[in-house]
Formats: C-alpha cells, sequence, structure tokens
C-alpha cells in the first residue's frame, strides 16, 4: 500500500471529485506562542480542506509519513528466532496518530510463529514491543458511555487515541485503507500491558510486554545492524561512564565548596575599642555639602597571616535606619607598628587625627588594605508601581600577609549627619571557595552533556531508546 | 574513561591548588604597601589622592 498500492488512496475530494493537493494554514499556537504551519489537504478544484481527521488527508500525506519506512531491523518475509520460537515477519501497519498533525507514526509487524500463531511487533519511540492475541475473561465496550470495561477493570474512554493508517505491506489478516480509523486503548492490568483495537467492524486485543532492541536484532537484524547496535551500546556506556566520572568529581567539589564555605570564623573584639576622630564635620566637595565621620577601631590581633579573611561593614538600622539617603564609606587596616611610627609614637585621638587627616598623600602608606563602597536607599514609581531598594552591607576577600596587632580606620561620608555607631565593621577568617563554584559549574557541564550523549548515540539508522 | 578521569583530576587539583594557595585575591602587606608608595611618589604636593570607589553618590552620579 501507500506508493505501491495506488488504487487504494482517496485522492480525489469527496464533495466534487477533484485532485487533492498539499497545502498548510497559519494559526496561532498557544504553546508554542507563535503562528505555526498545519498540514491539510486541499482540493484544487474547489477548495474544500480536509485536516488529519479525514482520509482524504492520509491519501494526500501517507508518502511523507511513510517515507522513512525502510528504517527498521523488521522487514517482509524476515525470520528470526526469540525465546526459542521462530517468527516470520508476513506483514506491517504503519499508524499515524490523528491528534499530531506533524509525524508521529508507530509501525505494527504482523509475524507467525512456528505454530502457525499470529504475533505483532510494535516499533514506536525506539521500543520494541511483543504481542499476542488474548481472549479476556469479560469486555464490554458498550453499555457505559464513559468507559470500557476489561476483566472487571474500567478504562475510561478519555484514554483512547485514534491511529489511521499511513502504510499498509504483506499479507495482513484484512484489507487495510489508507486513512482508515482504529480507536485504541493502552493500558496495564496486574502489570501486563495490553491494547485494544476497535476498528470499524473487528475488535482486537492483544497483550504483551517490552522486548529489548539487542533481542530483537540478534533475531531479525543482518551483520550490519548486529554492528552499529555494538557500536551504539559500546558509546552510550563509554559516555554513561564519563557522565559518572564529571558527575562524581562534581559531588566531591560541591562538597569541598561546601567544607570551605562552612570553614570560617569571626574575629573576636573587632568594634571593642574604638576611637571616634570626627563626627559628622561638614565638607564640600563639587559644590556639595556633607558630613563625615572618622571611627579608629582597635587594637585587635589577626593570629594568621597567609591566610583569607572577609570584611564586612554594614549599616545597622537597629542604631539609626538609612532611609532615602546614600552613605559613602572607606575602611582601611592599618597595621599596628605602622601606625605607631606614623603618629611619632603619640597614640593619642589628637595625633591620630593628624596621621588620618594626610593618609592619602603620606609618601609611606600607614594602611595594608583599602575597601570602600556605599549604602544606599531609595524609592520610586515604574512601570509595575512603587518600588523601594537599598544597599546596606558590602563585604570582600583579602589575603592578610602576616600576623599581628592591626587597627581599622572607618571614614564614613554622608548625605544627612548620621551616628558612626550605626555602622558595623565585621572581620573573619574564611576559606576560598570561588574556585570550587566554577570546577562545579564545569565538571556538571561536562557530565550532563555526557549523559546525554549516553541518551542520544545512535548508529542505527532509526531511533532506539536507552536500554543500557 | 580515562581521558575523562585525567580532566576531571586536572580540574579538581587546579581548583583545589587556586583555593589553598589564595590566588586571584588581593593581597593585605607588603603588596598592597609598595604599589601604593610607588603610585604616591609620582603625587605632586597637595595634590588631593583621590579613593578608589568614591564618587558615586558622593559625586552625585
Amino acid at each position: 500500500m501507500g506508493t505501491d498500492n495506488p488504487d487504494l488512496k482517496a485522492l480525489k475530494c469527496s464533495k466534487c471529485g477533484g485532485d487533492l493537493v498539499k497545502s498548510y494554514r497559519t494559526e496561532y499556537d498557544d504553546e508554542e506562542e507563535e503562528n505555526v504551519s498545519i498540514p491539510t489537504a486541499k482540493c484544487s478544484a474547489c477548495g474544500q480542506e480536509y485536516n488529519q481527521k479525514t482520509e482524504e488527508y492520509y491519501g494526500v500525506f501517507a508518502d511523507d509519513l511513510s517515507s522513512d519506512r525502510d528504517n527498521s531491523v523488521f522487514r517482509l518475509g524476515i525470520k528470526g528466532t526469540l525465546k526459542d520460537i521462530e517468527y516470520e515477519i508476513i506483514g506491517r501497519i504503519r499508524y499515524q496518530d490523528e491528534d499530531e498533525w506533524e509525524k508521529s507514526t508507530w509501525d505494527e509487524w504482523f509475524a507467525v510463529s512456528a505454530d502457525g500463531t499470529y504475533h505483532y511487533f510494535v516499533e514506536e519511540d525506539g521500543e520494541v514491543h511483543s504481542y499476542e492475541d488474548y481472549t479476556p475473561g469479560s469486555i464490554d465496550l458498550e453499555s457505559d458511555p464513559g468507559s470500557i470495561e476489561f476483566e472487571g477493570k474500567k478504562i475510561s474512554r478519555d484514554e483512547a487515541y485514534v491511529g489511521r493508517i499511513v502504510f499498509a505491506e504483506g499479507e495482513l489478516p484484512w484489507k487495510p485503507e489508507i486513512g482508515e480509523p482504529a480507536t485504541m486503548y493502552d493500558f496495564r492490568k496486574d502489570g501486563v500491558k495490553y491494547t485494544i483495537e476497535h476498528s470499524e467492524d473487528e475488535v482486537s486485543i492483544t497483550r504483551g510486554e517490552k522486548i529489548s532492541y539487542k533481542d530483537v536484532v540478534n533475531a531479525f537484524g543482518g551483520e550490519k545492524e548486529k554492528g552499529r547496535y555494538r557500536e551504539t551500546m559500546t558509546m552510550r556506556t563509554t559516555y554513561r561512564r564519563r557522565a559518572f566520572v564529571y558527575m562524581a568529581g562534581c559531588a566531591v567539589a560541591f562538597i569541598l565548596a561546601a567544607v570551605s564555605c562552612l570553614n570560617s570564623s569571626p574575629v573576636a573584639g573587632i568594634m571593642e575599642k574604638r576611637t571616634d576622630l570626627a563626627a559628622n564635620t561638614v565638607i564640600t566637595e563639587n559644590g556639595q555639602s556633607m558630613y563625615q565621620s572618622e571611627v579608629l577601631f582597635g587594637p585587635f590581633e589577626l593570629k594568621k597571616g597567609d591566610a583569607l579573611y572577609n570584611a564586612q561593614v554594614s549599616v545597622n538600622e537597629s542604631v539609626q535606619k538609612l532611609s532615602l539617603e546614600w552613605q559613602s564609606f572607606r575602611l582601611l587596616l592599618v597595621p599596628g607598628d605602622r601606625l605607631l611610627k606614623a603618629a611619632n609614637g603619640r597614640m593619642t585621638p589628637a595625633a591620630l587625627r593628624d596621621v588620618f587627616d594626610e593618609v592619602d598623600a603620606l609618601t609611606e602608606p600607614v594602611e595594608c588594605y583599602a575597601m570602600s563602597g556605599d549604602f544606599w536607599d531609595e524609592e520610586g514609581h515604574d512601570d509595575e508601581g512603587y518600588w523601594h531598594e537599598s544597599d546596606l552591607s558590602l563585604d570582600d576577600d583579602f589575603v592578610l600577609e602576616k600576623p599581628g596587632s592591626y587597627y581599622a580606620y572607618l571614614e564614613l561620608t554622608s548625605q544627612k549627619p548620621r551616628s558612626a555607631q550605626a555602622v558595623e565593621v565585621k572581620l573573619e577568617r574564611s576559606s576560598s571557595f570561588r574556585y570550587y563554584i566554577i570546577i562545579i559549574v564545569i565538571l556538571a557541564s561536562l557530565g550532563f552533556y555526557n549523559r546525554a550523549k549516553a541518551r542520544s548515540y545512535n548508529a542505527m539508522p532509526f531511533a532506539m531508546s536507552n536500554e543500557g | 574513561m580515562i581521558r575523562s578521569i585525567l580532566i576531571a583530576a586536572l580540574l579538581m587539583g587546579g581548583g583545589f591548588a587556586l583555593s589553598t594557595f589564595n590566588v586571584g585575591y588581593s593581597t593585605a602587606g607588603e603588596k598592597y604597601i609598595s604599589k601604593h608608595r610607588e603610585e604616591r611618589k609620582t603625587l605632586r604636593p597637595g595634590y588631593y589622592y583621590g579613593r578608589a570607589g568614591y564618587g558615586g553618590f558622593r559625586g552625585g552620579k
């Protein structure tokens, strides 16, 4: 059938007898959220359209839907032995799911076993199922409009789908026609898979199980198919192993990152001793008046050298809220000995104020690390309405070269007068984990890529599901 | 398989080394001091040394 039996095709318009041709109509697809072209059969004489719910449609599109019909291990006349039973393939019907306007086909291969009984191999979506005829203890397809009954099991009619014949060949139990519909139910009962095919004048009930392509290829395949199957399975195994190695590495990197992330300890006593050097001194920059405060914290001990520390400066809103204003800060980490030398041994507020007044101009820097930033609080309106955003905390990592006694100098500049007590400085010993994050991303990408390849690699000329 | 083990091991080793030796972080110590000492040598007397990070809200930007 198909191209082999053109006399069975319904290629004429049932309305006017005109020739049917392929056509497409454009529809908006809600799921795709774009216009899609949907194939239809159209009469070249009267313009009548036939969609995929009509036999005429399949008369026009049958060849397209069966163009890959030779891509299978099964072929007419081929013999093979499965579970010690020899089968001969004698026919095949290809169905298309009526609900789909894209190609969605499956093949039902008809076989006879050595004892003369019919057997069916259904090939769909890269899987093969083996079915045999089954006579149920009871079945009722008529009495309930909402469901059918099969050996006491109710099956909703909503589960039914319609297959349309698009190709047939060989010796078949009946004479199929292109576009002929069959209503089908696939379901499981007591762990066994059953199929009911209900066509216009016949009901066929089969039960079966999934069989592996390995068994199918060994039974029905030639050397070429067997070689391609071996190549496919070898490559899938290789990709799967690679994926496992990368994902295992990813897990190790994750653990290392988590350990590093949790492995931090605060430096105690940073803000225990404080010397206020200035409070809301009015300064002018670029014609703008602003308020500057200066605080010196310390001394405090940083006990580990050549180690990573995290400095955090934040607004403590329980002391004073930052409301619709900004505040800039600069934090300098000052070694105790350098400060003592810069202040000529006089650690009085006045002497320290003199040092920090000129801190940026000292030819010999007094600090060994600097960090700066802005806190802000803003509100406004945009397309989505009112918004209110703020940034009240900043932090930075640095490596401390030498352990010892240190001071933290904090310079605050604000739009409005603010309490210097409302800004907190914290230091903590931390461990680097950012490189592990990069490694996790790289290894996870390699892992997912190889896992995808392990599922998709296929040297066979047809789809084959993952059965490794 | 061996290649993937090597790649994973190299990446893990690299990440571990970069993390252990704190590569890529700013340094608080002589490195900072030397850099700023050299920068300040070029300053003219009375020049106000620009502060990194300032210029956002304070500059009215």
